[in-house]
């Protein structure tokens, strides 16, 4: 694992540009997310004159996130029928995210905890088509796969994705059967002695002893499936999740939003004046950045086939 | 010669049978059905003529579309299209490998050796991949369009015909090295420091310990990048969609792109989805070979760890 408590070596020219290439680096990328932040809480009458510096004081409003939550039923407004509120949003992105990063996590627990610990011919032949999946690249299956959930009635619903997902294939199965091996086969054997049942050992004393590699799992594959649009897209065009809301905000075509009290006093608000873009970007980077700085050192620990160090 | 005792759970047992049974049904239904069977069906569908909207026999016209110039369900299939983003495609795998890669390296062996703000620039490197890539682009483009081009710090114009694959390209860069220098610096601390002690002592400096000990060291993850880049390379769109939304140039325009704009446009007709199906097979031949080559070749060839 990467570790910092070792003492630092001197420098060397070698060092030298690699550290200025990184201060370069680090100094846009945090310039950048500041700039957005701070457009997004200025007025736009404001921003319309000076796009490049921070905004005064009495310049701050909250008014363009106001205006984000009352577009999230965008297609209502652009003349489609049917788009949720904001609450709906959020039920489709934790439906999305969360039911399909814990049933993607948990079958690929399972498959790994039986595979490695049961040494049956069936685990071999699981273990080998993890292994084959992995390493043969299969392009354009896309198409297949809708006609598949059109036949299932599947197409278009909440539940297409998290069946989708519900697969035990990835390189996570690797990272869960390496942390099953790991433990001693002396701890089920105890437990078989003392009477207790396959289930029993699965879920008393084999499942808790990698709940850190579970939780890992879970939280790398939930950001990943949060930033997602692209699956609710294709899948479940009528369930946008908020990354699928923010994808539209940016294309939306739709005219200006009237909040009662703001248009007096800096006019009206519209999706397509880039501080409400903005403050659009933020609805969704805020929750991963929160879950980011708590996590950081979990999400960013040694993740490895020989299983996750948190 | 005694056969050693088999260890596992489950031996010789009916009830650990059943239970290990019923477990594993409903995943491998899941597999059967959404991976085996989806892509034995990706097969049929690319040789099955349709007729009206039904399915009316055999034809190798949807892989012909792709090679002429032609229209099914009013969606246009031609071989400028095919070629041109195979093109954009293998240029965007060799610019980003041959910058992404060597930057990512170079990044990793500043951490690796502990220098100052190693921590928090290993920290910052990661947060763009943990962000959706939706936000970062409305902001970049954003910023590069309201300040730093079009007469703002430069005179430079990101998003026009001539520069928008440059953007693109530099946009992809800017925020890939997270996953890879995480992977890298964990791999580079694993080299014994009295490795790099004794290389010290011969006299080796910076570049030469970085040469010699730290890219060879490290050189399996550089291969696995190699090898998942380029079986992604036909998938991997590069934020094209992202930043170009529902009708890309097609200078920016690569083969996963088509591939996924295509079917997000023909998944109302059958018959449209066919030619897509034949495309997806056709590039899943050329890859699958062309990945166990490359494999072969970084095995036989690549630096050795030893």
């Amino acid at each position: 694992m990467f570790n910092l408590k070792r003492k630092h070596d001197k420098f060397s020219p070698l060092t030298v540009i690699m550290l200025l290439v990184l201060l370069i680096w680090c100094v846009a990328f945090i310039y950048m997310m500041l700039w957005a932040f701070m457009q997004s809480i200025k007025i736009e009458y404001e921003f319309s004159y000076d796009k490049e510096h921070f905004p005064k004081f009495d310049e701050m409003t909250i008014a363009n996130y106001k205006c984000v939550f009352m577009f999230a039923d965008i297609d209502n407004w652009m003349g489609e029928a049917g788009s949720p509120n904001f609450a709906g949003l959020i039920v489709n992105t934790i439906l999305y995210a969360v039911g399909g990063a814990f049933l993607n996590a948990a079958v690929t627990c399972l498959m790994a905890y039986l595979t490695a610990k049961y040494s049956y011919f069936y685990s071999k032949i699981i273990y080998g088509i993890v292994i084959v999946v992995m390493v043969v690249p299969v392009v354009g299956a896309q198409a297949s796969e809708i006609q598949l959930l059109r036949w299932l009635h599947l197409y278009d619903t909440r539940f297409a994705f998290m069946v989708l997902k519900a697969s035990f294939v990835g390189m996570y199965f690797l990272v869960f059967y390496a942390a099953f091996k790991s433990i001693p086969m002396t701890y089920s054997e105890a437990a078989m002695m003392d009477g207790a049942s396959d289930w029993c050992i699965m879920v008393k004393i084999c499942l808790p002893l990698v709940l850190n590699v579970f939780m890992t799992v879970f939280m790398i594959t939930f950001i990943q499936y949060w930033n997602d649009y692209q699956l609710a897209l294709l899948y479940m065009p009528h369930y946008p999740t908020l990354a699928y809301f923010i994808f539209k905000f940016k294309g939306a075509s739709t005219g200006a939003l009237e909040i009662p009290g703001y248009s007096e006093i800096h006019g009206t608000l519209d999706p397509r004046k880039i501080p409400v873009q903005l403050a659009a970007t933020f609805t969704l980077i805020f929750p991963i950045l929160l879950i980011f700085i708590a996590f950081h050192k979990r999400l960013m620990g040694n993740l490895s086939i020989g299983g996750i160090k948190g | 010669m005694q056969k050693a005792k088999k260890v596992g759970l489950g031996q010789n047992n009916a009830k650990s049978r059943l239970f290990y049974t019923l477990l594993v049904l409903l995943p491998s239904i899941q597999f059967l059905i959404f991976y085996v069977y989806v892509n034995f069906n990706t097969i049929i569908l690319a040789f099955t003529k349709f007729t009206l909207g039904e399915a009316d026999g055999f034809t190798f016209n949807n892989f012909k579309h792709w090679f002429t110039s032609k229209h099914v369900e009013g969606i246009a299939y031609n071989d400028s299209h095919l070629w041109g983003s195979v093109g954009v495609a293998l240029k965007s795998y060799v610019i980003s490998f041959c910058t992404g890669v060597p930057l990512g390296l170079f990044f990793s062996y500043y951490m690796f050796k502990k220098m100052p703000g190693a921590g928090a620039f290993r920290i910052l490197l990661f947060t763009p991949s943990i962000l959706s890539a939706t936000p970062l682009a409305i902001i970049f483009v954003q910023l590069t369009e309201s300040v730093i081009g079009n007469g703002g710090w430069l005179e430079f114009k990101f998003w026009s015909l001539d520069h928008q694959y440059f953007s693109m390209m530099f946009f992809c860069i800017f925020t890939s090295f997270g996953t890879s220098v995480l992977m890298y610096t964990n791999k580079m601390d694993s080299i014994a420091p009295e490795i790099i002690e004794s290389a010290h002592l011969d006299g080796a400096n910076g570049i030469k310990e970085f040469w010699y000990i730290v890219l060879p060291q490290a050189f399996s993850i550089v291969q696995v990048f190699l090898m998942t880049g380029f079986a992604g390379m036909f998938t991997n769109q590069y934020n094209a969609f992202t930043l170009f939304s529902w009708t890309p140039p097609d200078d920016v325009t690569t083969l996963g792109m088509l591939l996924w704009n295509g079917v997000r446009k023909a998944n109302e007709s059958q018959a449209a989805l066919g030619p897509y199906a034949a495309l997806g097979l056709l590039v899943t031949i050329v890859v699958v070979p062309l990945t166990f080559l490359l494999r072969w070749a970084l095995d036989k060839f690549g630096w050795k760890e030893e």
